[in-house]
Formats: structure tokens, C-alpha cells, sequence
């Protein structure tokens, strides 16, 4: 018993010099966070180059598609048809219906391409702003009702905003300490294994991306926040993007935030952020 | 050829698996006792951002079948829900402290 204990502790010992040797400061004050930053994007896409040399990088927003040919030619036969077509007609509905003191969504974003400017960091509320925090907070401005952010005429409204903007390019900034921080936070949350199963959102959009985890091809991580909201088959609804981040922490048995939790922003804002130099083609279409 | 991030995984795979053997265990001799602990334990893993997806379900069920008399079932709930917990707080704070070693290179 002694001696187990005293292994144990070796080990514990051992491991954990290892570990604090080899770990780099994950946050680091006064430096220049878009060469930093920058540095990370050129890695991260590096990784899908060499994993999928045949596929080009701006095919990536369209996810598992980029990746998988069979699966590609049935999503472009649905794409004939494209399932989110009402919903997006839904939200320009919505859109341009007045709110009750007469103002609308186009008081606070014009004609509604304004998807490359989320999500972005505000300086003087210190946090991530992403576009559905966006919408509501326009409707409380107005003295509407924030609306659920999962489904429904949120995602219906995003969707159409997404619809106007496609084609404007990713280009999200990290320019000062707290929005580091909050791209690090993103960047911890992407990287860490977690619920029962002991995954990380790495683990299937990095390393297992082009291979089969059941009878499923999980998406490359490079463009995964472009064609947000997406009308997906098994929801058979439109979702956001928070929406499917709760199904995957669900589906690896961890507890899932609430949509637009800061956890969630701060991943949807590295997210973005990897992605860099692609375009939005928002709404989309999945299994 | 051994890889770093083998290396690695493995050390941090023996220091999550001597954490979980040092950790000292519930102390509960009775299902309201076990319930509480499992509860607390919970929390800690919810306070560092890592709880698990079925633990609460677990506490849930645990009350419920002290509230119907059935003792010995509340207790292996509570103490299933504890155990649940126990490791997620320890993934948890091992994710906090090294999850850069886990990025794909």
C-alpha cells in the first residue's frame, strides 16, 4: 500500500513537470495578438491542406461536403430544392414587418448584409458579440421581446441576414488583450476533451474528420460557422449555431451551456476566426 | 518511434487515473448523505465548466426513489451520480491546466 502510494505520487510528480515544461502561456500580455492569432489560422488551415491536399480551401464552407464526394452529390440534389428556402423567405417577413414603436430590424442593420461583421469583439462591453445576440438586442432596443435562441423566427430572421451577405468574405479581428482573451477562452473550449465520452470538439473536426465515427463523416473544422443557420434533416428545421454546438456537447455526455452563453461565444469567435479568408454561405443545408 | 502527443496523453492518462485513485472517496453511509455529496461534487465539476451530460439525471432519480422508500436504489444513484461527477471535475481541472498539449499538429 506504501508503495503503491508512493509510485502514484512519482507519477502524479513526473507527469505534471512534463506537462508544465512543455506547455507554452496560453495567454500572454502586451503582445501582438494578430500576428499571433495569425499564426494559429496559418497552422489550423495547414492541418486540412495536409489532411485533404485534393480539396481547395474555399470549398470548405461547404462542410462534409468538401470531403466526402458521395455525400456531395445527394446534398447537391437537395440543394435543387434547398430545404431552408421557406425559412428564409419566413425571415425576410420578419425582417421588414415593423416593430410596435414603428422601427424595424433595418433600424439597426440597414438592408441586413452585415453577416461579416459578426461575431466581433465589443472593446467597452468587453465581450463577443455574434449576430443572433445582435438580433435581440435590437429587438430589446425597440421594446420587443428577445426571441429563443435556437429555432424559430431567430434563426428564421438570421437566415435571411445570412442570405443577403453571402459571398462577404471571413475576416474577423483579434486586435487587443480582451478580445485575445476571449479568442483563447474559444481556443481552450475547441481543444479540450470533455463529457463522459472525453471528447474534444478537435477530436472529431480535426482528427477524425474524413474518417467514419459510425455511420457518419464528421466535418472538417476549416469553415464550420460559415453556413450557419442550417436547416438540418434531423432537426427538420432550420438551427443555429449554438443550437448544434448543444448537440454535440450532448451527444460527447457533457452538459451543453444555453445558447449564447459566453463559452459558446468565445468558441463561435475562435471558430471564426480559424476560418479567416473564406466567405459566408449562409443558411445551409445538412444530414 | 515514440509521438510527443503520445507521450503526453499517456502521462496525462496516468495522472488522471492517479488523481482518480487519490481522491478521496464519499463518505456518505446513507442515501441523504450520498445525495448531498453527489450534488456538491456536481457543482464543482459545473463550477470549472465540465459537468457531465447524465449526472444531474442520476441525483434526479436518486431523490425520487428515496422519496418512494426504496433506500439501497437511492444510494447506488447518488453514488453513480458521485462517482460521474468526481471524474469530471478531475477532467476538468486537468483540461484547464493542459489542454495545448492535446492540439493536432
Amino acid at each position: 500500500m506504501f508503495t503503491t502510494r508512493i509510485q502514484l505520487t512519482l507519477s502524479l510528480t513526473v507527469a505534471t513537470l512534463v506537462a508544465s515544461a512543455c506547455m507554452p502561456m496560453s495567454k500572454k500580455a502586451g503582445m501582438d495578438y494578430p500576428a499571433l492569432v495569425q499564426d494559429d489560422v496559418t497552422t489550423f488551415q495547414a492541418f486540412f491542406e495536409k489532411r485533404f491536399p485534393d480539396t481547395e480551401k474555399a470549398d470548405y464552407i461547404n462542410g462534409v461536403y468538401s470531403i466526402d464526394a458521395d455525400a456531395r452529390s445527394q446534398w447537391e440534389s437537395l440543394e435543387e430544392f434547398p430545404p431552408y428556402e421557406l425559412s428564409v423567405d419566413q425571415g425576410k417577413a420578419l425582417y421588414e414587418t415593423p416593430f410596435a414603436n414603428g422601427s424595424s430590424y433595418a433600424t439597426c442593420f440597414g438592408d441586413g448584409a452585415v453577416r461579416s461583421q459578426y461575431p466581433y469583439y465589443d472593446e467597452d462591453r468587453a465581450m463577443v458579440i455574434t449576430l443572433e445576440l445582435a438580433i435581440n438586442e435590437c429587438r430589446t432596443a425597440n421594446g420587443e421581446k428577445v426571441l429563443k435562441y435556437k429555432k424559430g423566427d431567430l434563426a428564421k430572421v438570421s437566415a435571411y441576414m445570412s442570405f443577403v451577405s453571402r459571398g462577404q468574405a471571413i475576416n474577423v479581428d483579434v486586435a487587443s488583450e480582451g478580445a485575445y482573451n476571449a479568442y483563447m477562452d474559444g481556443k481552450e473550449f475547441f481543444y479540450s476533451k470533455r463529457g463522459q465520452f472525453n471528447i474534444s470538439c478537435a477530436d472529431c473536426h480535426m482528427r477524425a474528420t474524413g474518417f467514419y465515427l459510425r455511420a457518419d463523416v464528421p466535418s472538417p473544422g476549416l469553415g464550420q460557422t460559415s453556413h450557419f443557420p442550417t436547416f438540418r434533416t434531423k432537426w427538420d428545421a432550420l438551427g443555429t449555431l449554438h443550437r448544434r454546438y448543444g448537440g454535440c456537447n450532448e451527444n460527447i455526455r457533457a452538459k451543453a451551456f444555453p445558447a449564447q452563453s459566453p463559452e459558446y461565444r468565445n468558441l463561435e469567435y475562435f471558430q471564426t476566426v480559424m476560418s479567416n479568408g473564406l466567405v459566408f454561405n449562409g443558411p445551409g443545408s445538412r444530414k | 518511434m515514440i509521438n510527443i502527443n503520445t507521450l503526453l496523453s499517456s502521462l496525462v492518462l496516468s495522472l488522471m487515473l492517479a488523481l482518480s485513485g487519490l481522491a478521496s472517496a464519499a463518505e456518505a453511509t446513507n442515501a441523504t448523505q450520498m445525495i448531498a455529496e453527489a450534488e456538491a461534487m456536481n457543482q464543482a465539476a459545473a463550477d470549472v465548466g465540465f459537468e457531465w451530460r447524465d449526472t444531474r439525471s442520476y441525483i434526479a432519480d436518486a431523490v425520487k426513489a428515496l422519496a418512494d422508500g426504496k433506500e439501497d436504489q437511492a444510494y447506488q444513484l447518488a453514488s453513480e451520480a458521485y462517482e460521474q461527477a468526481k471524474l469530471a471535475l478531475i477532467q476538468g481541472k486537468l483540461m484547464r491546466e493542459n489542454w495545448q498539449q492535446y492540439i493536432p499538429l
